[in-house]
């Protein structure tokens, strides 16, 4: 049963400072979600995700390995999913040494994922190349 | 003393009332604060629900927003605020309370370490407009419904007219609310769509059977507080009308939130169908129970 207890008594008497400025502000916060949402929907993000690989410099771990730091954005307009991203140890002949992969969930877009990988053999003996293998469009 | 004087009070003073003492509107956004995160916490802990917000598109979004701003103003208007407040007054409360939601998702979501300054504005702005809405309609109904008695009214002093409030409108807008409210909290998981594939067709026409079995028996056998004043509301709402047409509110807003969530997209017709009667039994209860309960 409705009871006057359990309404607002708002309306019986007037506003005062703090409602009026959690009004405000909650119309400003309302607003500026809705106007970002239009820009974000005018822009039109329909072009397919484009990530971009890029590694840091190799450091040896405590168990003798080399840790590679991968960063992958995404520059496009759609989120990629399960990414999968590769990383090969190429010699100084120019052939495969070692390669290694990682798999990134969700990468948005316009952000930005970090992740690392890790070799045997020392990179510094050999050229490092990354490449995006694939990934799903969610 | 009594709800007519009160009534008669505010249309002679109108609009140029006293302005109330901040310590009540201070308690007043306590416990829409707590309504806010109670009925949303478990969306806030959800995974599926940040993914949501990156997922989905801008249009997508806004429609979210949409509803969920039109449920804010379908509550205020019958059950929030007084019966002769203007649509003037229910706004600027539906605006607090998306504004209030806004503010809150977004802090939580911070203290949680899901959206940060590095993040594209894109992703936070999801983010925080999927958790936005129920935290929005759970501050509504908090502010309406968890006031103690220490709030200077007395409970017991119903109004006779009340049923009559709104009527069918008021039914319909509190069945909604509580089908999004127990509904938005199951639609996102992943398990809605695992039990939905994996169910037998007599099933998924047992799950059905349940869902209209449970809401008869909050309707009709439960006497859950506030069933009587849903007999006032009207004899359409009541006795078998009310219970198909709450299955009914159930169906169309599991169908809306689960379209929502992207559950649809490239799926079968019949796992549509199976998803939303799946997720009909949460909506159910809902509608049923949040009918008699959220008034």
């Amino acid at each position: 049963m409705t009871s006057p207890a359990k309404r607002k008594p708002q309306a019986r008497e007037g506003k005062n400072p703090l409602e009026w400025a959690v009004f405000w502000v909650g119309l400003a916060l309302l607003l500026a979600t809705v106007g970002a949402l239009v820009w974000d929907a005018v822009r039109g993000a329909d072009d397919p995700p484009e990530l971009a690989v890029s590694l840091g410099a190799p450091r040896r771990t405590a168990g003798g390995t080399h840790r590679v730091p991968v960063v992958v954005v995404n520059r496009g307009g759609e989120t990629a999913a399960g990414a999968q991203i590769e990383v090969v140890l190429l010699g100084a002949d120019g052939g495969e040494r070692e390669r290694a992969e990682v798999v990134l969930d969700y990468l948005p877009r316009g952000s930005r994922r970090e992740a690392e990988v890790f070799f045997r053999a020392d990179p510094a003996g050999g050229r490092l190349a990354a490449r995006v293998v694939g990934y799903q469009l969610p | 003393m009594g709800a007519p004087e009160v009534k008669r009070r505010h249309r002679r003073d109108g609009r140029r009332a006293a302005p109330r003492p901040v310590a009540v509107s201070l308690r007043e956004y306590a416990r829409g604060v707590i309504g806010g995160f109670l009925f949303s916490l478990p969306l806030l802990y959800t995974m599926e629900v940040w993914w949501a917000g990156f997922l989905a598109e801008p249009l997508h979004l806004l429609a979210y927003l949409a509803v969920g701003f039109l449920l804010l103003l379908g509550y205020n208007r019958y059950l929030g605020l007084r019966e002769d407040s203007t649509w003037g007054e229910v706004c600027i409360e539906a605006v607090e309370e998306m504004g209030l939601g806004i503010a809150l998702s977004a802090a939580a979501l911070w203290l949680l370490g899901r959206i940060t300054g590095a993040m594209p504005l894109s992703e936070v702005l999801g983010k925080v407009v999927v958790e936005s809405v129920p935290v929005a309609i759970g501050v509504s109904v908090g502010t309406a419904q968890l006031s103690g008695p220490s709030s200077g009214d007395d409970p017991d002093k119903g109004m006779t007219a009340e049923g009559a409030r709104g009527g069918w409108w008021s039914e319909l807008v509190l069945a909604a609310g509580g089908a999004v409210l127990l509904g938005s909290n199951v639609a996102p998981t992943e398990e809605v769509l695992v039990i939905a594939n994996e169910l037998a067709p007599w099933k998924v026409l047992l799950l059905v059977a349940v869902s209209l079995a449970l809401a008869a028996v909050i309707l009709r056998f439960s006497d859950l507080a506030g069933a009587p004043a849903a007999r006032e509301a009207g004899a359409l709402w009541h006795g078998a009308a009310g219970v198909v047409a709450d299955y009914g509110v159930a169906l169309v807003c599991s169908a809306f939130i689960l379209w929502f969530f992207g559950r649809f997209a490239g799926t079968a017709p019949a796992l549509c169908v199976a998803q939303t009667v799946v997720l009909g039994v949460p909506a159910t209860m809902g509608a049923a129970g949040g009918r008699l309960l959220l008034r």
